[in-house]
């Protein structure tokens, strides 16, 4: 009973902040309230705030103090409660972060009776992932998608896939105008090529520029990330990306329970809700513990390489020193670290 | 007059301020990510696998200058060695065909080259089973393809010295595994066959 009624008093300090309209302060380490009640307000406002709050804690107390309610329910109440009111993933302490990541298992634990592990291991040092494709070799046989799907908990409803295939005319060469995105035939197709795109995780990444709740950025290793729990829903990223990289939740991502991988990162392959977006992650939480990225480790031909493009002695480097390579719109000054070769 | 000096040498300052601080932006100190590459590659660090790398499966190759693991291929062959069964030489076999003599590999159609240019002896070797042996007659290890299939394809066997053809195996981290010619390409058929894309096959959905 202790537990639930300093419950109501967290709740209530957190919803009297929610009402103040002030900017944040970006102390780093502050996190979900504290980044915004940390500051003077004057009288008038402090009023109009708990008044507010008084309330939204009101109904709260109606709500959660109902005596017919579960031991479980009311857990699951408090870890969303303390989910929905947590701070952005960036300027959270490290504390804070095993926190939330040790809430969203008890939470998948508590819903659906399965343990899940949620990963929230940082960039790795001296590390820039690159991707290399290759042109001459992909037969167009769409491994790498089936690959994705499942290592990143993607709706099955809408069908959504990070990786794009286009089917291209040896005749007309690499042009998109006259790619064919929804071919439905035996690959690989006389006198064709194929080319996969997905996320270019782009050192300049303009839909890290136009968010404005800077919900994604970039991270120290190179790849461009999202904060699922942040993120507004608002779809600039999305209309900013030149790579088309980038994925809305229409609805509520389904996914068979004994699909899900239970092997997850914060940052990448956990589950999202409606109205976020997501997008690829290089797989983060595979590459940051030494394995390649779904599709790469999907792909029948190798026609997919990855790897650390600090390091002299790497696969990818060989690529980038030795072989015929492009980027997609290099003259948009994207600098993306997705690059396409031929043999 | 000696004020006026002093208020242009204020401005002076501030415009010597601003052009240093204006372009310290941390997130776009690099111009292009070569620039990146060229300034960080002296951080990098090498990051090594913690499990010991089983040697039923990979074996250690260094071609040219470069040391890395690949796919053992004679661990996998089903009846290895080849001895075996073959207690006869090839030579012996292909005197003739005698009546009720079972024929060995017939479900092996070779697809590879020209038959004037290959055929079963070019890669196998008639009196010792167990080998493959080069164009001009030296042995190579069933495990070593690579020294074998590279006489002809050397293109391909440069890019995946390199790692540019080819496949990794168990990720990116150190000593690199590689997968070898005969893990992808059937030596007797090697090129990749069309079929059905298989996300349209076999779609993750919901049922």
């Amino acid at each position: 009973m202790k537990n639930k009624s300093s419950m109501i008093v967290d709740s209530f300090k957190k919803l009297v902040s929610v009402f103040s309209d002030g900017e944040a302060d970006s102390r780093p380490g502050g996190d979900g309230f504290d980044q915004v009640l940390n500051k003077p307000i004057d009288r008038r406002q402090a009023f109009k705030q708990m008044a507010a709050g008084a309330m939204v804690g009101g109904s709260l107390i109606n709500s959660s103090c109902s005596p017919m309610e579960s031991e479980d329910s009311s857990t699951i109440k408090q870890l969303e409660w303390e989910e929905y009111f947590k701070g952005n993933y960036r300027l959270m302490t490290d504390v804070e972060r095993k926190g939330t990541v040790k809430r969203l298992e008890q939470l998948y634990e508590k819903q659906h009776g399965e343990h899940i592990n949620v990963s929230d291991k940082e960039a790795l040092d001296g590390v820039l992932w690159g991707y290399a494709f290759n042109i001459s070799k992909c037969q167009g046989y769409m491994d790498c998608i089936n690959g994705c799907i499942e290592e990143n908990n993607q709706d099955r409803d809408s069908q959504m896939q990070y990786i794009r295939m286009h089917e291209m005319d040896n005749e007309k060469g690499l042009n998109f105008e006259f790619a064919d995105d929804e071919y439905y035939h035996s690959v690989p197709a006389e006198g064709h090529f194929y080319i996969g795109t997905q996320c270019m995780h782009c050192e300049n990444a303009p839909c890290v520029e136009v968010c404005p709740v800077e919900a994604t950025w970039k991270e120290k290793d190179g790849i461009v990330v999202i904060d699922y729990d942040w993120c507004i829903g608002c779809r600039y990223c999305m209309a900013a990306c030149p790579y088309d990289g980038r994925r809305f939740n229409w609805s509520k991502p389904s996914i068979p329970k004994e699909e899900v991988n239970k092997e997850q990162h914060y940052l990448g392959n956990r589950l999202r809700s409606k109205g976020v977006m997501e997008k690829c992650t290089f797989c983060v939480q595979r590459s940051r513990n030494g394995k390649s990225p779904g599709c790469v480790e999907a792909c029948p031909t190798g026609s997919r390489v990855f790897g650390n493009i600090l390091d002299p002695k790497s696969e990818i480097r060989y690529i980038l020193e030795n072989k015929k390579v492009f980027r997609l719109k290099e003259d948009l000054g994207t600098e993306p670290k997705f690059w396409y070769y031929m043999d | 007059m000696m004020d006026k000096i002093h208020i242009n040498f204020r401005y002076l300052l501030l415009v010597i301020v601003v052009a240093t601080t204006s372009c310290s932006d941390k997130e776009h100190k690099y111009h292009s990510v070569f620039d990146r590459i060229d300034a960080e590659q002296k951080n990098y660090v090498e990051y090594t696998r913690i499990d010991e790398i089983d040697s039923l499966e990979f074996i250690k190759v260094h071609p040219d200058n470069y040391d890395f693991y690949i796919t053992k291929r004679t661990s996998k062959i089903v009846s290895y060695k080849c001895t075996e069964c073959h207690t006869q030489d090839l030579k012996e076999l292909q005197k003739g065909v005698k009546e009720n003599q079972k024929k060995a590999h017939w479900d092996i159609k070779l697809s590879h080259a020209d038959i004037n240019v290959m055929d079963c002896t070019t890669c196998h070797t008639d009196n010792n089973m167990n080998q493959l042996h080069s164009i001009n007659g030296k042995s190579i290890s069933f495990d070593k393809s690579y020294n074998l299939c590279g006489q002809c394809h050397s293109p391909q066997l440069k890019d995946w010295k390199g790692g540019a053809h080819g496949k990794q195996v168990d990720g990116w981290k150190k000593p690199r595994i590689s997968k070898t010619c005969t893990d992808c390409h059937n030596p007797h058929d090697p090129s990749f066959k069309q079929r059905w894309p298989s996300r349209l096959v076999e779609k993750p959905m919901n049922k």
